[in-house]
């Protein structure tokens, strides 16, 4: 990944000095260009889907938004509505593959609603450090569907670290399934 | 007691009890023993905190130091996580979904002693009651914070957007507190004075380090992922030097360190079945404390400073 950004500011570099007017254009075929690749890395061994520890969506000073209260809130929600987006082993990092199924969640919570986001980790690790990761995940979440314009209010987010799996098995597909954030819309 | 070589008088007391409290009083008796021959704690007194899930949710348990006089605590039917004895050695703080989010209980009281939105994990008191470190998501990302447990006020201790904290443990003096963070990219070991500074990387390598317990004796004590194995680590804050204790192919994770400052008590598990074990960390040993009847994990022992 550190190879493939110092690749993209190169050939911005470039760009820029061979074509000022159209730079614009230029980094945003650029852009989603890297959005392909990064896609296309994805089915590739063991460091599937790793994106380094930056988030590439979710702007960080989100983070410094404070959770609501937990007085009066919902505590369930139909989870069946929307499909959990996955993430990379011991990372938070939202893939750009599964940032569609956010998009879809900000449609329908600009019409109506809340969402738990529930954060979930594969049962490597400590369970504590599993639970912070978990919470990690729905805030990366969470920053993304405010970012697409989602009141702060209408989300909350809830880490089950290791306890909840999706898939009760022990190897890497039960492992990937159960790295997720869920979404419980209410 | 009589030492045999100088006739001299080592221990000269009588111990009472009733009837049915037998173990307790051979407990007793022996940790006597051992502080008037060693000059050391024993452990035959101390109890275990842990998590079963024998009955389809995850419950606390406690137990002897020798795994035996079983007593399940809580009856939530939901999730229990990381038990952390008071340091008056009789209530447990433990995280629960009982009320439907991750929030902070305490045995023997009905109210969440933290309740935040987001994340409430991890709570350690101070060894004289006085402070509750804690993991808290509140304010928009996992970060550590101390509570005076008196006033209820919050003071942040961790500024990481990027980053998790996790699972603190406090010094034995109360003046330094352990804990995880993954702000280096990977989740190590940090040691940070509470009078000030910033924090110090304890771990160097394994691509885990979790799970940090500061024993009485000084020493910490932390999990740590080697050659795709989680093993225990002993390690002295001061000087850095750590050892990997080398046993089988299992997994020990979670350790907790004994009142005499030489055995600890892990989770360990084999093909994803998890027992609590008692790992002796001089001879490098390890014996079964409880095992069978569903998993058993998160082991934490009471200590008295």
């Amino acid at each position: 990944m550190i190879g493939f950004r110092r690749l993209v500011l190169v050939i911005i570099d470039k760009e820029w000095v061979m074509r000022r007017v159209s730079v614009k254009v230029g980094f945003m075929c650029i852009a989603l260009g890297g959005v392909l690749f990064i896609s296309g890395c994805q089915s590739t061994g063991i460091n599937e889907g790793v994106f380094g520890s930056d988030n590439l969506y979710g702007d960080p000073l989100i983070a410094d938004i404070p959770l609501n209260d937990l007085d009066g809130l919902p505590t369930n929600g139909d989870r069946t509505l929307f499909a959990p987006v996955q993430f990379a082993y011991d990372s938070s990092a939202l893939n750009p593959s599964q940032a569609v199924i956010c998009e879809a969640v900000a449609s329908h919570l600009r019409v109506r609603g809340g969402v738990i986001l529930e954060g979930h980790a594969d049962e490597r690790g400590s369970r504590d450090y599993n639970l912070t990761l978990g919470e990690q995940r729905a805030l990366a979440v969470r920053a993304y569907l405010i970012e697409l314009g989602i009141s702060p209010s209408q989300i909350q987010t809830r880490s089950y670290g290791e306890e909840k799996p999706a898939n009760e098995n022990h190897d890497e597909t039960a492992w990937s399934e159960n790295r997720r954030v869920e979404f419980a819309i209410y | 007691m009589i030492e045999v070589a100088d006739k001299k008088r080592v221990l000269s007391r009588a111990f009472s009890g009733a009837p049915v409290a037998t173990r307790a009083l051979a407990h007793r008796v022996s940790d006597a023993l051992v502080l008037a021959v060693s000059g050391k704690s024993g452990m035959a007194s101390a109890r275990l905190a842990i998590v079963g899930n024998q009955s389809g949710y995850k419950e606390l348990y406690v137990c002897d130091a020798d795994g035996a006089n079983l007593r399940q605590v809580t009856q939530d039917r939901s999730i229990v996580v990381a038990p952390a004895w008071m340091p008056d050695g009789k209530n447990i703080l433990y995280t629960s979904y009982k009320q439907g989010y991750p929030n902070i209980y305490r045995t023997g009281q009905r109210e969440a002693v933290s309740k935040f939105g987001g994340l409430n994990a991890s709570a350690a008191v101070s060894p004289d009651g006085r402070k509750m470190a804690v993991i808290l998501s509140k304010d928009g990302n996992p970060e550590l914070y101390i509570r005076d447990v008196r006033t209820g006020s919050l003071q942040r201790v961790s500024s990481t957007r990027r980053a998790n904290e996790a699972s603190p443990c406090w010094s034995p003096d109360g003046s330094q507190i352990a804990y995880v963070s993954d702000s280096a990219g990977r989740p190590h070991i940090y040691v940070l004075a509470l009078k000030g500074g910033s924090p110090k990387r304890l771990s160097r390598t394994g691509s885990e380090n979790v799970a940090p317990d500061w024993g009485v004796n000084g020493q910490l004590t932390y999990c740590s992922r080697q050659a795709g194995r989680y093993r225990i680590v002993v390690a002295d804050p001061r000087t850095g030097v750590s050892r990997v204790l080398p046993l089988d192919g299992a997994d020990y994770e979670d350790p907790s360190w004994m009142p005499d400052g030489r055995h600890v008590v892990v989770s360990r598990s084999v093909n994803y079945r998890s027992s609590i074990y008692l790992l002796d960390t001089q001879e490098e040993r390890s014996i079964s404390l409880k095992e069978g009847a569903g998993d058993w994990f998160s082991p934490a022992c009471s200590r008295h400073y």
